[in-house]
């Protein structure tokens, strides 16, 4: 029964990453504690569909920040990034994300990791069976017309998950397919409604029982099986404040317990053999770095998250930007990054026309570009169903002064905050204006009047978060190819921190929960 | 510090400037649904950068003057160096986008949100059948 003995496998986070090492964990007969800063919350009941009230950073539901909302959020500092998206709750950012689930470029292993990509195919197959992952048969009106601007621009469709050349394709798609039924309801409806909420909580189809939620995440593909096994201790309220080790005669560490801290404010050990951090890119160095554990120069440096950018223009017909899954359709450009199809509601198309520089950083295919608020936002507003939104996700390079450190000033409950720095390299801006002109090029192909293209020159937005605990040697990393610390004997990484390489701007969720399996799996066998 | 009708009234001229009513067709803004409350409610304390704005009365006309190229023009020189003003603009314009503006004081949804009438939205798209078959 859980709870009655010293646990096999202790998790910090039951996000994306964490849940997958339970359900692997579990499923192997480990007797498995995760401990999750949130609450476990139910789509059809704690799910709203009200955006602001889900998103809000302050005291939205998928905020990062303790359950209770009239509580303040955790906070952190920021340096060159105009905001970071962190949820807290089982399955993490996996609520407030849009299901892409592209494997990494084959490229982007060939620089930093310590195994080439065909060595992950397995653990990537394993997870798109498991959440599952499918491939979109219909599209929506936005995906329609970005794809037909990808064909007239003379790129190739490409088949197959394998990324290594210029092409588009269908995106894969966390989400289950399309539904054909004339009512949102389960179970006359099984699958995506085309709601186009996916960021704010997919609660569809209405009624639907967890397994059949549309969103395929942490919380729905993998807790309800690893709760199942009766092997599962899944603590929520939970929020982690640090890790007891010991020095070891080898001269390492050994993780004795975690400190976590209840929201009742007391704060409690648990020990257990082997100790998990899957509480993402930021969380994770910044419990490490807390404890006071050993630093070879690369804990929390290193930092990537795609620079985001978007590019829109508006086409003569209606292209409902809302409707459908958020992103059916991609076009990568292996050695820049890739640009995608993006289903954008008002609210966000509004807050990202009000999120770009406020300065202009160059020319290019665009007619304008950044700040736009005023007259000017309300008139492109007046457009918005006849504007078709792409995203630009770039393969960022890797500069060691980005990262997360502890704050030398605030604190909060979890004790000093996490002090982020995201400024990208003159090459990641260029690889960024490359793409933007890409996009830029696809939509006046897809028939956006070309006085009306519009690049938004996102301020640091950060929404894809990686690479702050490196997998790679002891020179250049900070755990190994199995997820270990190189410092310790018993604790692991298995989250989006250890990625070396930001896949080449493929979303990160899949490569990561295939890293997660991977990794349990090793963690398994040093318990054997 | 300044006093809370000052704090007011500079929300409420920032609500303006950001998403102004159109005197052509006499949409309401934000200043005319009282984003100010909304934005006090989540940036209690917000630091504009300096930013001097002149309060407006809430008539459409004088709106569409504080929204002139030359306010947008100094938000945007201000925009990547001040945190808040960028905080304040954002929550300005979510007041007005977001279904806030179509909810009552209980937060329930009583008419179509202020800006999903401008973008032609009909809210979210509901158990529609395969698309492109």
């Amino acid at each position: 029964m859980p709870g009655t003995r010293k646990p096999d496998v202790v998790v910090i986070g039951g996000g994306t990453a964490g849940m997958v090492v339970a359900a692997e964990s579990t499923a192997r007969g480990l007797g498995t504690v995760v401990l999750e800063a949130g609450a476990w919350r139910h789509p059809q009941r704690d799910f709203s569909g009200d955006e602001w009230d889900m998103l809000h950073p302050a005291d939205g539901v998928l905020r990062w920040g303790p359950t209770d909302r009239a509580e303040p959020p955790y906070l952190r500092e920021l340096e060159g990034l105009g905001a970071v998206f962190q949820a807290a709750g089982v399955g993490g950012t996996g609520n407030m994300g849009w299901g892409a689930s592209p494997r990494g470029m084959v490229r982007s292993f060939e620089r930093g990791w310590p195994f080439g990509y065909r060595h992950l195919i397995e653990w990537y197959e394993r997870i798109e069976e498991a959440l599952p992952v499918r491939i979109p048969e219909a599209l929506a009106p936005k995906d329609e017309a970005f794809l037909e601007g990808c064909r007239r621009l003379g790129l190739d469709h490409l088949l197959g998950p394998d990324t290594d050349k210029i092409g588009w394709r269908f995106q894969p798609n966390a989400i289950l397919p399309l539904t054909a039924a004339a009512t949102p309801t389960f179970p006359e409806a099984d699958g995506c409604t085309a709601c186009g909420g996916c960021i704010s909580g997919c609660r569809q189809p209405e009624n639907a029982p967890l397994e059949r939620t549309a969103m395929r995440n942490g919380a729905t593909s993998f807790a309800p099986g690893a709760y199942a096994t009766g092997l599962l201790d899944l603590r929520t309220d939970c929020q982690v404040v640090g890790i007891v080790a010991e020095p070891t005669s080898e001269g390492l560490h050994r993780v004795r317990a975690v400190r976590y801290r209840t929201q009742d404010g007391k704060v409690i050990e648990q020990d257990g053999e082997r100790f998990v951090l899957t509480a993402g890119a930021i969380e994770s160095p910044r419990i490490y770095l807390a404890s006071g554990l050993p630093d070879n120069g690369w804990v929390g440096r290193g930092l990537t998250t795609h620079a985001l950018d978007l590019v829109a223009g508006v086409l003569p017909e209606e292209v409902d930007p809302s409707v459908g899954q958020v992103s059916m359709a991609r076009c990568d450009f292996p050695g820049f990054g890739s640009v995608f199809s993006l289903g954008l509601t008002p609210l966000l198309a509004a807050l990202a026309y009000g999120s770009g520089h406020g300065i202009s950083h160059g020319h290019g295919p665009w007619a304008t570009d950044g700040f736009v608020v005023g007259a000017d936002l309300k008139r492109r507003m007046e457009k918005w169903r006849r504007t078709l939104f792409v995203g630009v996700s770039v393969d960022d390079e890797v500069d060691g002064s980005n990262g997360v450190r502890l704050s030398s000033g605030a604190s909060d409950t979890a004790g000093p905050v996490p002090s982020i720095r995201y400024v990208p390299t003159d090459e990641t801006l260029r690889r960024r204006d490359w793409l933007a002109r890409r996009a830029s090029e696809i939509l006046v192909e897809a028939g956006a009047d070309p006085a009306s293209v519009h690049r938004f020159d996102l301020l640091g937005l950060g929404l894809h978060l990686h690479g702050t605990l490196r997998m790679g040697g002891e020179g250049n990393g900070v755990v190994s190819a199995e997820g270990r610390f190189h410092s310790t004997t018993n604790l692991y990484c298995a989250d989006a921190s250890i990625l070396p390489t930001s896949l080449g701007g493929a979303d990160p969720a899949l490569t990561v929960q295939a890293c997660a399996s991977m990794i349990s799996e090793r963690i398994a066998a040093t318990l054997d | 510090m300044s006093s809370t009708s000052e704090r007011s009234d500079a929300l409420r001229a920032l609500a303006a400037a950001v998403v102004p009513g159109l005197a052509e067709d006499a949409t309401p803004g934000a200043e005319d649904i009282g984003a100010e409350v909304f934005i006090g409610h989540y940036l209690p304390e917000p630091d504009l950068g300096g930013l001097e704005l002149d309060p407006k009365p809430a008539d459409s006309d004088l709106s569409e003057a504080a929204a002139s190229p030359d306010v947008v023009q100094r938000l945007a020189r201000r925009v990547d160096c001040c945190p808040g003003l960028r905080h304040a603009t954002l929550l300005a314009i979510a007041a007005v986008y977001s279904s806030w503006s179509g909810t009552d004081g209980r937060g329930n949804l009583v008419g179509d949100p202020l800006g999903w009438s401008l973008a032609g939205y009909d809210g979210p798209a509901r158990g529609r059948g395969p698309l492109g078959a």
